[in-house]
């Protein structure tokens, strides 16, 4: 079946691009940082082709803090797990 | 005279349409009808008088009617001047003349293909079977016998005497031939006319089957003619006609790729079929282009070289001179205005899940059967319906664009048989042998001539959707493109809402496909969702298969970084389906395809994923096997060939990558090479100063050139790494893990430091 390539990956794409000068200007050991938020964004390009909002960047950032909360919560549990079984010692 | 038989080729010739046709004997005869096309033209009365005076005065025609026929777009009758011409070498020429009118006056049905027109009026079609009224070969009448249709169950291939034609190329020069038919095998070091002539004559094929006859063999058997003074029958016209200059061949660009299309040589009575210069063929056979070439009423030569597009859009175009309707000279109707917003919600394609990236247990993967294809019929999209002007319904989810629901679009007309006859043939495929005959070649081979019938359609559908969206396709209009992707991201949200509302976890998604997740998943369970899903989405959902496994890799740039084109896994079935592997990929070398192919047969027993991981051992030793090939240099030159598409002019490459040197060294030795061809080559030495040694393409290539080892080591590795990445082995521990590698031994000094 015929694909269409996505316009909002390349919407994503040109947004990287145009992040260059600021990723330069970055420490080198701190670029991989935001590589990965950027990769993280890309994480959820489905749902920002479907809603195509106005403001690409906006949805970039909503989809970074995805991650970040997926995260959060992944950690709290796992330090939650860490301090009952300490507590229980 | 009354005559019955099945129509094998038309063409026309001067001022006649020339027919062969095939009695019950399976002998061959031809007729002639003096033809007379016609074409429709509006506008003010005395413009369009004007009009038939100058063409008559040209001799182009000889008379006119008024009639009323239906305009495409609005439906509605409008009063237009039917013209009669000549003859079908004037009406080819039409589109030439008539543009100097085109500023007063409308144009309809001026520029299809003579024996396309001829077959729309007469109501038959290629292969199919017809009644003849003639006198003297000069035909009075000609119908379609009624107890046959198109889209009736036709069996198998007509009765063809097929001969074969290739170049043998095993000296190298490229003009030792080989032919054969009916088992009669004749082989020449040096073609020679006067030897095929013979040949010919002797059996008179009815179809030639060649390998590169369009761009190769024939223009240099013509040549041979020419200098030889003499003269190979490859026409059956009782008198020579002359062969016009052959057109150039193109590239063009389809899907993000180049290819290069080389002219075709057709010939008169017979079939000439191009095997390596028709994707028809290749796709589905013979088969496949004789299905195309009945539901298209497209001459089957031309139907070989042509795209399914062409396909669907004659049977549209047939559809429309059957009903009536006007049509439409080149493309008229411009996108309508959009303002950004519009252009934001509405120009989208498809919706991609990323993978999760893993090996997974208790996987299903679930397809929309031909889902663009089915919502054009079920939604009645097409370029009229969309936007039709009388009706208000706003149906189209995301743009609210309106459906007409007072007409039925020429695009789902067309659809709605091609998809109940792809369904049938799917059906015929997967339908087990009789038991009574058990596994017998006939059924096996039956089954086998469906299989290539449905896989010539899938094509005619796919392309169907692409020329919704094309500006200069005739039936094509953007927003009706955009409705069907509108409606499909509709589709697989609610399928993934359902599959979620189950309990299954998605893992993937792909358009029309998803894969989805849940512990201990049964397949009734998911036939039952399936159920659902084409319940609420009014397209049938089935199930691919429930794997055993299941492996998402990562991006090739970046190993966290999920794709959606490359995945395998394994069938409860014991089928291996993986996509963007290496062994799939015509740029990786044979011998790489061959090793990561005995990975996967090894890897194809392991019944899951624990499984999987203790297959590790036996993987390695398949990589080492093949390592050692390589080292000890052992691996043949026809194994390490590495095949690639050019995308320009081979002197047109600014950067010396492999492909263009190897394409530019073909280019110096006198072998022209073109946009969209392939060029396959051995990579020497990737890092060497001098160019001309990085690489040597075929048949450059001789027996004395070395390969760089350490460049195919590394495409081996990679392709053990896209197997075992999820269990922790990328191509650094892989390459550490080879006995005896120059990196082992560093490693090993550099331990004792």
């Amino acid at each position: 079946m015929g694909r269409t390539i996505l316009p909002f990956s390349q919407v994503l794409d040109q947004e990287v691009q145009e992040w260059r000068k600021f990723r330069r200007g970055l420490r080198r050991e701190d670029q991989q940082f935001l590589d990965r938020l950027f990769e993280e964004a890309r994480l959820h390009v489905q749902a920002g082709v479907y809603a195509s909002r106005p403001w690409p960047f906006e949805t970039i950032l909503v989809s970074i803090l995805i991650e970040h909360e997926k995260a959060l919560v992944e950690l709290r549990s796992k330090l939650r797990a860490i301090e009952e079984k300490e507590g229980s010692r | 005279m009354e005559f019955q038989g099945w129509l094998f080729d038309l063409y026309p010739l001067e001022s006649s349409m020339i027919l062969w046709i095939k009695d019950e004997d399976g002998s061959l005869h031809r007729f002639e009808e003096p033809f007379r096309p016609r074409f429709y033209a509006q506008g003010k009365r005395e413009n369009l008088f004007a009009l038939f005076d100058a063409l008559r005065k040209g001799q182009w025609t000889s008379g006119y009617r008024w009639t009323r026929k239906k305009e495409f777009w609005s439906g509605d009758e409008v009063e237009v001047m039917e013209i009669e011409v000549e003859d079908p070498e004037r009406y080819a020429q039409l589109p030439q003349i008539l543009s100097q009118w085109e500023e007063d006056i409308t144009f309809y049905n001026c520029d299809i293909p003579s024996p396309q027109v001829y077959l729309y009026e007469k109501r038959i079609f290629p292969t199919g079977r017809c009644f003849v009224e003639a006198e003297g070969g000069r035909i009075f009448e000609i119908y379609p016998d009624p107890s046959e249709s198109v889209w009736m169950d036709d069996g198998d291939l007509p009765d063809l005497r097929i001969m074969e034609l290739r170049a043998l190329s095993h000296n190298g020069s490229g003009r030792a031939l080989f032919l054969e038919c009916e088992g009669y095998r004749l082989e020449m070091e040096h073609a020679d006319p006067g030897e095929i002539e013979k040949f010919i004559r002797q059996f008179d094929p009815d179809v030639i089957l060649s390998d590169h006859g369009d761009a190769y063999l024939f223009p240099l058997l013509f040549s041979l003619e020419r200098r030889w003074k003499t003269s190979i029958s490859w026409d059956r016209e009782p008198y020579r006609v002359e062969r016009g200059t052959p057109v150039k061949g193109h590239s063009y660009f389809s899907y993000g790729r180049i290819y290069y299309k080389a002219p075709g040589h057709l010939f008169l009575g017979r079939w000439h079929i191009d095997r390596r210069n028709s994707f028809i063929y290749g796709e589905s056979g013979i088969e496949g282009v004789i299905e195309l070439a009945r539901l298209a009423k497209i001459p089957v030569q031309r139907m070989a070289r042509t795209s399914p597009g062409t396909a669907i859009t004659s049977m549209q175009l047939d559809r429309a001179f059957q009903e009536g309707i006007l049509i439409p000279w080149r493309k008229g109707e411009p996108e309508k205005f959009k303002t950004a917003w519009d252009l934001l919600i509405a120009d989208k394609g498809g919706l991609v899940f990323q993978p999760k990236l893993g090996i997974f247990e208790d996987v299903a993967e679930i397809d929309f059967a031909s889902m663009y294809p089915t919502i054009m019929a079920v939604h009645n999209i097409s370029p009229e319906t969309v936007l039709c002007g009388c009706c208000q319904n706003q149906r189209v989810p995301e743009a609210g664009y309106t459906i007409c629901e007072k007409r039925e679009g020429i695009v789902p007309k067309t659809l709605r048989p091609i998809l109940a006859r792809r369904a049938w043939l799917k059906k015929m495929a997967l339908t087990p042998p009789s038991p009574r005959g058990g596994e017998g070649k006939g059924e096996g081979g039956k089954r086998e001539i469906y299989n290539r019938k449905q896989t010539a359609l899938k094509w005619m559908l796919v392309t169907c959707f692409g020329y919704l969206g094309y500006r200069n396709a005739r039936f094509g209009r953007i927003e009706a493109h955009e409705a069907v992707t509108a409606f499909g991201r509709e589709k697989l949200l609610q399928a993934k809402e359902i599959c979620e509302e189950e309990g299954f976890e998605l893992l993937h998604a792909i358009t029309d496909s998803l894969w989805i997740r849940k512990k201990n998943l049964r397949e009734e369970e998911v036939l039952e969702l399936c159920q659902k899903i084409s319940d609420a989405t009014e397209i049938t959902m089935s199930l691919e298969g429930v794997y055993r496994w299941m492996a998402f890799l990562p991006s090739k740039v970046n190993a966290k970084s999920p794709v959606a084109n490359r995945y395998f896994g394994l069938f409860k079935s014991g089928k291996i389906k993986a996509r963007g592997l290496a062994f799939r990929r015509s740029d990786m070398p044979p011998l790489v395809q061959e090793a990561q192919l005995r990975m996967l047969e090894i890897l194809s027993e392991a019944r899951d994923r624990k499984d999987y991981e203790s297959k590790v051992p036996k993987i390695l030793e398949v990589l080492f096997e093949y390592s050692l090939r390589l080292k000890e240099g052992q691996a043949k030159q026809e194994d390490l060939a590495i095949g690639k598409r050019i995308s320009q002019e081979p002197n047109a490459y600014k950067v010396d990558s492999l492909t263009a040197l190897a394409a530019q060294q073909l280019e110096d030795s006198g072998i022209p090479i073109h946009p969209g061809e392939k060029v396959r080559y051995v990579i020497k030495d990737a890092l060497s100063k001098n160019k001309d040694d990085r690489v040597r393409p075929f048949p450059l290539v001789s027996p004395d050139d070395s390969y760089d080892v350490k460049k195919y080591q590394e495409l081996l590795l990679k392709a053990t790494e896209e197997l075992l990445i999820h269990l922790g082995y990328n191509t650094k521990r892989l390459n550490l893990t080879l006995p005896l590698s120059p990196s082992w031994e560093r490693v090993g000094v550099r331990g004792c430091e």
